[in-house]
């Protein structure tokens, strides 16, 4: 399996980086920490739905050092989805914007019929823009 | 044409393939979608999260039956994971693809 023979899971990836001093594994605790007492039990998102984020879902996330060093994004991610659109396989792409210390944060987060975290990542308003072009049925806004 | 060197992450539980070059996912990145099904590109950040202009990788969901590879942009860019030579991208996912469903003939058929 020359290609795959050296791919690694999202935790391995985050424990390899810890040993290569490229992520602090206080980090990594921190990310934990928070799923343990806010992401796991659910997030409430404005359209009333509950995202429950697995710790699979956590360890997908914060592949993203950006979320690993800020795991509060994911929260505040799903707290502010200003809109919910229709995605493939009944899934639904939420699209967030936040305030944070200033700065307008932007996010996209894919949701699974059983209300699990499929994917989050920031974006920027031009990249939004084009989510929202790619996924042109609104659910909720 | 440059070769990135890369990595692969897979998780076969949630059949999520994501490919992250070494050098330019250190920060960040930003997604962005292409028309392929749930295939995002990934662009760097840089420490001060602003975007490089890089790519840091491509993220796809439902990876195993994936096969909108005309829809993956062509960047003039050849992608090397460890024990491979250096490939165009829509190449590696696919020969990466084809292994994995060698590996996994039941997760193959989703």
């Amino acid at each position: 399996m020359a290609i795959v023979g050296g791919s690694e899971t999202p935790r391995e990836r985050i424990e390899r980086l810890i040993a290569d001093g490229q992520l602090e594994r206080q980090a990594l605790e921190q990310a934990e920490e928070v799923w343990q007492a806010r992401l796991h039990v659910g997030v409430s998102l404005p359209n009333d739905d509950v995202v429950h984020v697995t710790q699979d879902d956590l360890y997908h996330a914060i592949i993203d050092p950006r979320l690993a060093r800020r795991p509060d994004r994911i929260e505040a991610a799903l707290q502010n989805v200003f809109e919910v659109r229709q995605a493939e396989g009944q899934r639904r792409l939420g699209l967030s914007r936040w305030l944070e210390d200033g700065m307008e944060r932007l996010a996209v987060v894919i949701i699974e019929v059983n209300n699990t975290l499929r994917s989050i990542h920031l974006v920027d308003d031009r990249r939004l823009r084009r989510y929202q072009r790619q996924y042109p049925e609104v659910l909720w806004r | 044409m440059k070769i990135v060197p890369a990595r692969i992450v897979w998780e076969p539980g949630r059949d999520t393939f994501t490919l992250l070059a070494d050098e330019h996912s250190r920060f960040g990145f930003i997604a962005e979608p292409t028309n392929g099904r749930f295939a995002s590109m990934l662009w760097e950040v840089d420490e001060q999260e602003q975007v490089t202009g890089a790519v840091a990788g491509v993220e796809i969901l439902d990876f195993m039956g994936f096969s909108d590879w005309e829809d993956l942009p062509k960047l003039p860019l050849l992608w090397q994971v460890s024990g491979s030579e250096p490939l165009p991208l829509d190449e590696l996912l696919k020969r990466a693809q084809g292994e994995l469903r060698s590996q996994d003939p039941v997760l193959a058929r989703t």
